[in-house]
């Protein structure tokens, strides 16, 4: 029998993993098995992935000790909101890449909170402020009282809102009291808000003002250009080089 | 004879041991530490936020509960509107008027956000306790009737004063947070710390731009180099 199966050289046979167990080996069925396990492993975790995906920046967001890092809840007038990362510098919050241009401006600690482990700011596509939900719910409460109470009074728009400040400062002098529990609404503050204030218009606002600083700022024109210029001069060596070399000519270096 | 894979290539010994012994041992190593990393580096930071990976197999809303320093924590819907331990379904049948809330989409999970000053949704709580004994004895006299089945609708009756509760039923917003969060008029003077911040950034940018053109140059030069050492070097074969 020895004769018909000759084993290839080096072959060694584990009594145990390499019995047979129907037409496969053990240690085969064992690979196969963590084989499986690696592919499912993965996918599980794909999958929590995957639907993690509006709230994965908050894990990104809290791994960094990065202080401009910035959690930010994004709410869009499409009524779809997620948890992105995005940057806060000198009171301004912006996206990490340049290609987006809307911002934000941070006008009160007030408007800052936490979820989880860091500080959150809440922003939107509509207003260029960052929001507070708090001062937006004591608002539209108080339109509502009013206009419910008042048939005459239609409270709509910034502008009424803003006319009526005074009076409503004076009817309740230490602010507006709104009830403890209540459902919080984003889309409803924005007939309060003042319609030319979208935070693409101020990103952009910052981003053309920051570019003509930056041109008003260029004295050492040369300077920005060295780096081009000293590439420029060492490839033209080179290829000079090259060609005293190949042509068989005497280098003027030696 | 045995099974052999690969003409026994896995059978070789390898410091001692067949092949496979270290492929399996590899595959598990790969099991455990890939696992570990996904846990370790992507779940774990998102504790916080496991509420919505439930939320979302379950097929379920689920609720940003937040407070008036707007501290946000993720509750289920039950926990966050219910008052009694029950689904929504059977919540929704006991209480017909349910509310609907103006709630927001976090991918495919419909997530509420809900304003609690007073932790009327932990149970336990001072507030909760009174609420849960008023409730009782108001679910009593109106059973099938009107019950109170929802915060909001007990915050409501509240407010209207059809319930009582020795509870605060509102809460104080100050106008310098009001003015701050929605009346602060856009002035330009203000942000130019932030604008020659980012003047700075343009400048670098631009910087790194041309030295990334400078590469691009040398590169060039040195394929051309290349190309004519090996035209020398054809040539001379």
């Amino acid at each position: 029998m020895a004769d018909i199966f000759q084993l290839p050289p080096g072959v060694v046979f584990d009594p145990i993993f390499d019995a047979g167990i129907g037409a496969m080996s053990l240690w085969l069925i064992i690979l196969i098995i963590l084989t499986i396990a690696l592919v499912v492993a993965n996918f599980y975790w794909i999958y929590h992935f995957l639907v993690m995906a509006p709230v994965r920046d908050s894990g990104k967001v809290s791994k960094s000790t990065d202080i401009k890092i910035q959690q930010t809840f994004l709410f869009g007038k499409n009524r779809s909101f997620s948890i992105k990362a995005l940057e806060y510098l000198n009171g301004i919050l912006s996206f990490q890449e340049n290609k987006f241009i809307s911002k934000w401006m941070l006008t009160s600690p007030t408007s800052v909170g936490t979820v989880g482990f860091k500080s959150v700011m809440i922003a939107s596509d509509t207003f260029d402020c960052i929001r507070d939900p708090i001062a937006e719910l004591a608002i539209c409460m108080i339109a509502r009282e009013l206009n419910k109470n008042n048939e005459n009074l239609e409270i709509d728009s910034y502008s009424k809102i803003l006319a009526i400040l005074p009076a409503l400062e004076n009817a309740y002098p230490a602010g507006i009291p709104m009830p403890v529990y209540a459902s919080y609404d984003p889309a409803e503050i924005q007939k309060f808000t003042p319609t030319d204030r979208d935070p693409g218009m101020f990103g952009r606002m910052l981003n053309r003002d920051a570019a003509k600083l930056n041109v008003a700022q260029e004295e050492d024109g040369l300077e920005k250009y060295l780096p081009l210029i000293l590439f420029v001069a060492a490839g033209i060596i080179g290829i000079i080089m090259t060609y005293l070399y190949v042509s068989g000519a005497k280098s003027p270096v030696g | 004879m045995p099974f052999l894979l690969f003409n026994g290539a896995l059978n070789q010994l390898v410091f001692g041991l067949q092949l496979y012994f270290w492929v399996m041992l590899a595959l598990f190593i790969g099991v455990v530490a890939s696992y570990a990393a996904w846990y370790v580096l992507f779940w774990q930071p998102l504790k916080p936020l496991h509420g919505h990976f439930s939320a979302h197999v379950r097929k379920e809303f689920n609720a940003f509960v937040f407070n008036f320093y707007l501290k946000f924590v993720l509750k289920s819907e039950k926990e966050a509107k219910l008052l009694y331990n029950e689904t929504i379904k059977e919540a929704r049948l006991a209480q017909p008027d349910w509310e609907e809330s103006p709630s927001g989409r976090m991918g495919r999970v419909q997530t509420d956000l809900i304003f609690d000053a007073h932790r009327w949704t932990e149970i336990g709580s001072p507030a909760r306790n009174e609420i849960d004994k008023v409730v009782e004895v108001w679910n009593e006299a109106e059973k099938g009737k009107d019950e109170i089945h929802t915060l909001i609708k007990f915050s409501r009756y509240l407010q209207e004063g059809k319930i009582a509760c020795p509870i605060d039923k509102t809460i104080t917003v100050p106008w310098l947070r009001i003015r701050a969060a929605i009346f602060t008029p856009k002035t330009t003077g203000k942000w130019q710390g932030y604008i020659g911040q980012l003047a700075e950034r343009l400048k670098k940018d631009q910087k790194s731009e041309f030295m990334m053109y400078g590469i691009y140059v040398l590169i060039f030069c040195a394929l051309i180099c290349v190309m004519m050492i090996g035209t020398k070097a054809l040539h001379l074969i």
